[in-house]
């Protein structure tokens, strides 16, 4: 399990926690900065909340997690068969003015497109296949 | 899993959250929030952070929406003592429009006696 670099697990709420420490702790024994963790961890629970909520419609599906790490790049694919979305193509609009008047939607998107150094999306066989790129040498 | 403490001081609810508040702990997080502020009658309240070490947008969706209610009902919410990763977000996404935040415990009891 400690150098496991590939997980496929249930995309459920419940399993938010371990897919973060999964994440975590890889990038830790790279010795990822904090900063560049933190950036990991709340990009992929966003992206996997998503998933449950608009992609699986809360039914239980399976998604699968690569890492591919090589300092100081990392990269995470996810792979998950629900409907096709781009979210390189997703726009963001009103998101100060949803948060004015009490509805938080979209605030995932933003911090997404935000926290990652890079994203690549791609449909092949029946997956929407998103790799996530973070780089220890930007500041995001 | 989430846990909530709350107290009283100056008049002002404070509501401490430990834990981590993603979709998961979200229902939990509702639940035990709503208790509180049934039970309470203070209009005053402040969230403090400092034990929370990881929230998902779904966690400040609830927050900002429950900020909302209480602003309508004539109340206020402020929160403070945010961790550098809470933090990053709450400023990210713009969440200062509806929610005050500061540093710490003590600067956000201080502006509510302004």
């Amino acid at each position: 399990m400690k150098n496991k670099k590939y997980l496929e697990i249930s995309a459920t709420k419940k399993n938010l926690k371990k897919i973060r420490n999964f994440i975590a702790l890889r990038m830790k024994q790279e010795k990822f900065s904090d900063n560049k963790i933190i950036c990991a961890v709340i990009v992929i629970t966003e992206h996997i909340e998503n998933i449950i909520k608009h992609s699986y419609k809360n039914k239980r599906k399976k998604i699968k997690i690569f890492l591919n790490i090589k300092y100081p790049l990392c990269k995470i694919k996810i792979l998950d068969t629900g409907k096709n979305f781009d979210i390189t193509k997703a726009k963001i609009t009103r998101l100060k003015k949803r948060i004015k008047s009490g509805t938080g939607g979209k605030m995932g998107l933003k911090i997404i497109k935000s926290m990652t150094d890079n994203i690549i999306y791609k449909r092949e066989n029946g997956y929407n296949k998103n790799i996530f790129v973070f780089n220890e040498n930007n500041k995001t | 899993m989430v846990n909530l403490k709350e107290y009283e001081r100056n008049n002002i609810l404070i509501i401490e959250i430990y834990g981590e508040l993603d979709s998961g702990s979200v229902p939990e997080f509702s639940v035990k929030f709503k208790q509180i502020r049934e039970k309470s009658l203070l209009k005053k309240i402040i969230l403090d952070l400092s034990s929370l070490s990881f929230i998902s947008s779904a966690g400040w969706s609830f927050i900002i929406e429950e900020a909302k209610k209480i602003k309508k009902s004539g109340g206020d919410m402020k929160i403070a003592s945010m961790n550098e990763a809470v933090k990053r977000v709450y400023n990210l996404v713009g969440i200062e429009v509806l929610l005050k935040s500061f540093d710490n415990l003590d600067d956000a009891i201080k502006d509510y006696e302004k």
